[in-house]
């Protein structure tokens, strides 16, 4: 990295125009972030025509202050009222959303903050140090390695599965089942669309999220209001984080940033699956993996360190190859075609200033989000105070009108409604919706890369042990699941002795 | 672990003599919390069970050969459409059976069997009816219009009795979302069966009055 080069970057962007879009853009994607229905994508996409007008650097730090910040954004609804504002804040919930209900609300809303500022400086640290090689070693990622690294992921089924497994299988299947309604990923033919045409683009990840966490929470909540008929609120938002519990759990960033940033560079994959391996990467080496998915702080850690660690090396091989990551790099592509520069090889010779002033962006978007995200914290206090017999139908309306924004299909709405009462059907017999979400979201990646690799390799499995990077996660995931099972069953055992102790 | 309330709200199997509290030694009953809609019972795992082992066979031999197009090509290759649905009802069949016998051989050994009271289940239905009625609401009057009698409906259900409040927010909630989606994120809305209480139109005509109104009073008649 040469110095004058980032020094000149630096001059790039050190104007009141750029600040004042970054801020913009950090408001705007905050606002995004906690609106249902309204995803990071759709909030670029609004503010593109805006940017035609800017000068390159005004123009994408804009861009990159909404990308930066909806994903954050979409964690404050999780956690408040259950309710993944963006699908890349549903590992967010898993825990989030109990602290809530335990009266640990702002820990979770400042961890989640202090940990998507973490992941993003440290991912950003790493696109930038190691630009060129970040991008050669995702290139050496083709469809076996992909398939192998979704199965790694995947283990994390057995870990969220709670007090049964079968149970948690169960919900697994249900998950990928649903996850291939639409059309198939290889050929296009219709599966379950019931000749709906509607259903040919597959059921959308926040119509299932919003479904299967939302509706059943406004279910029960809603017979508890009935039968407690005084005031009652979602939890409190109780004491603040402490710095103490901040560095405790640095490991656990530094972790979850790396998973986060390798699918960051991986063309294709987005932050949802980074949540998700943060996730299950915080649980593998905490000391209390029984904690997860009932209000664990570490569990919030993973979950937005590895969504956020994604930010800045998804622009790597957009920048450095011409490759975007995910749909919100391809606009920001395009933002970059429209003001005259090529993405590729050549802008990093051409144009190595701008490079940098991009890198350099991320970070001051990183501490104007630390600043408007601590502002938001204070404000979710509101949200704790309003009563249940009133935030709760509120959500209901939220949920709906969000549901439909999202592709303007009344089939999403009746889609969440069918996932909402499943997933209270689910809820009542203990059948976790953790292992069913992460299928759905992990399923159509697992399914194209599997049969992807089948084509290539005329329909011999052996191209899944065929390079080093492949067997390395597959040997991971086997020690993963085969670990976290024998640990289910300790667990199980040790419980059952207590219980005849009793 | 084994849910601790898994038969009921009785004894947890293994505890006194098979669920059943040793005679003269003080119950634990009285300590354990009642049966509500989310106390796991072994009755409620065998019908859970069952439900599943069924829609996995129903989903095998019926709704995959239905609902999923396969070309003459792939058929019985693994390149097949089907073969994912397939796979995955196989192993919820295989998964499903599993849980069913091991549920119906816990609730066998169980004494007594819990169940979450009637008005439990009344409630929530109630709750998932006001969600339907939503639903079918909005293709009948839309969605602004909808969303209104929804929170009277709700808020009221949910025992908000104070009714400035359910009005208000029935009110101002759909009109500012319905400002935010429409005007701002310029997002359509379906069109309600009856036209004119298709808010859009509402508020055409609204804005049709005022304009009507600015121009008579800036004269344009006399003019």
């Amino acid at each position: 990295m040469d110095i004058d080069v980032v020094l000149q970057s630096f001059g790039l962007i050190s104007r009141w125009q750029v600040m004042l879009a970054c801020l913009v853009g950090v408001i705007w994607g905050m606002f995004v972030g906690v609106t249902p229905g309204l995803t990071g994508i759709m909030a670029v996409v609004i503010a593109l025509p805006f940017t035609f007008f800017f000068e390159p650097q005004t123009a994408i730090a804009l861009l990159l202050g909404i990308y930066v910040t909806a994903i954050y954004g979409g964690s404050v609804t999780a956690i408040m009222i259950a309710t993944p504002g963006t699908p890349n804040a549903a590992a967010t919930l898993l825990d989030g959303y109990p602290m809530a209900c335990q009266g640990k609300a702002r820990q979770a809303l400042e961890m989640a903050l202090y940990a998507s500022v973490t992941a993003g400086v440290v991912s950003t640290v790493v696109a930038m140090t190691i630009f060129p090689i970040v991008a050669t070693f995702a290139l050496r990622f083709g469809a076996p390695e992909i398939f192998a690294l979704i199965v790694f992921s995947i283990t994390i089924i057995a870990g969220v599965s709670g007090d049964s497994l079968i149970k948690g299988f169960i919900a697994a299947a249900l998950g990928f089942l649903l996850a291939t309604v639409g059309q198939d990923p290889i050929h296009g033919s219709s599966r379950f669309t019931f000749g709906l045409h509607e259903l040919q683009g597959g059921m959308h990840i926040l119509t299932v999220l919003v479904g299967l966490f939302t509706i059943p929470e406004i279910i029960v909540r809603g017979v508890e209001a009935y039968r407690a008929k005084v005031k009652v609120t979602v939890g409190e938002m109780g004491p603040s984080l402490t710095w103490r519990q901040y560095f405790r759990y640095f490991p656990t960033y530094m972790r979850s940033s790396a998973a986060g940033s390798l699918i960051g560079a991986l063309p294709g994959l987005g932050g949802s699956p980074a949540a998700f391996l943060g996730y299950f990467i915080a649980q593998r080496f905490s000391k209390h993996p029984e904690r997860f998915g009932k209000g664990e702080l570490e569990g919030v850690a993973g979950a937005e360190s590895g969504n956020n660690a994604v930010c800045g090396p998804a622009l790597v091989p957009m920048m450095s190859l011409g490759i975007p990551g995910d749909t919100t790099t391809a606009v920001l592509m395009g933002a970059l075609i429209v003001h005259g520069l090529s993405p590729g090889p050549m802008l990093f010779t051409n144009n190595p200033q701008f490079v940098y002033s991009v890198f350099l962006l991320l970070f001051v978007c990183l501490v104007m989000l630390l600043v408007i995200g601590y502002g938001v914290v204070r404000m979710a206090r509101w949200v704790v105070e309003v009563p249940t017999q009133i935030l709760f139908p509120v959500v209901l309306i939220f949920a709906t009108f969000g549901t439909y924004a999202v592709r303007g299909s009344m089939i999403d709405v009746i889609s969440m409604f069918g996932v909402g009462i499943l997933g209270f059907a689910m809820r009542t017999q203990g059948i976790p919706a953790a292992p069913f979400a992460i299928a759905f979201i992990l399923g159509p990646l697992f399914e194209n890369e599997f049969r992807k690799s089948l084509i290539i390799s005329q329909g011999s499995l052996e191209i899944f042990v065929s390079s080093a990077i492949s067997v390395t996660f597959l040997l991971l995931a086997v020690a993963s699941a085969v670990a976290t099972v024998y640990l289910h069953w300790r667990l199980k055992g040790t419980e059952g002795e207590k219980m005849m102790q009793a | 672990m084994e849910p601790p309330f898994d038969n009921g709200g009785e004894e947890p199997e293994g505890a006194g003599d098979g669920g059943v509290s040793v005679a003269g030694a003080p119950s634990r009953r009285s300590e354990l919390p009642p049966v509500g809609l989310e106390t796991i019972t072994y009755r409620g795992d065998v019908i859970a069970g069952a439900i599943c082992l069924i829609t996995a066979l129903a989903g095998y031999f019926i709704v995959v050969p239905a609902w999923v197009y396969v070309p003459a090509q792939f058929k019985g290759t693994i390149n097949s459409p089907a073969l994912m649905p397939q796979a995955l009802f196989m192993l919820m069949g295989l998964f499903s059976t599993v849980y069913l016998l091991r549920s119906i051989d816990k609730y066998r050994r169980s004494d007594r069997q819990g169940l979450a009271p009637l008005s439990d289940w009344a409630l929530a239905a109630g709750t998932i009816g006001i969600c339907l009625a939503y639903l079918g609401a909005i293709y009948v009057v839309g969605f602004p219009v909808a969303s209104a009698l929804c929170l009277v409906a709700a808020q009221y259900f949910f025992g908000e009795r104070r009714w400035g409040v359910i009005l208000a927010i029935a009110i101002l909630l759909p009109g500012l979302l319905w400002l935010f989606f429409v005007k701002i994120a310029l997002i359509v809305l379906p069109t309600p069966m009856i036209p004119f209480l298709d808010f859009a139109d509402l508020v055409g005509a609204l804005e049709g009055v005022f304009e009507t109104a600015a121009f008579f009073f800036e004269g344009g008649f006399t003019a």
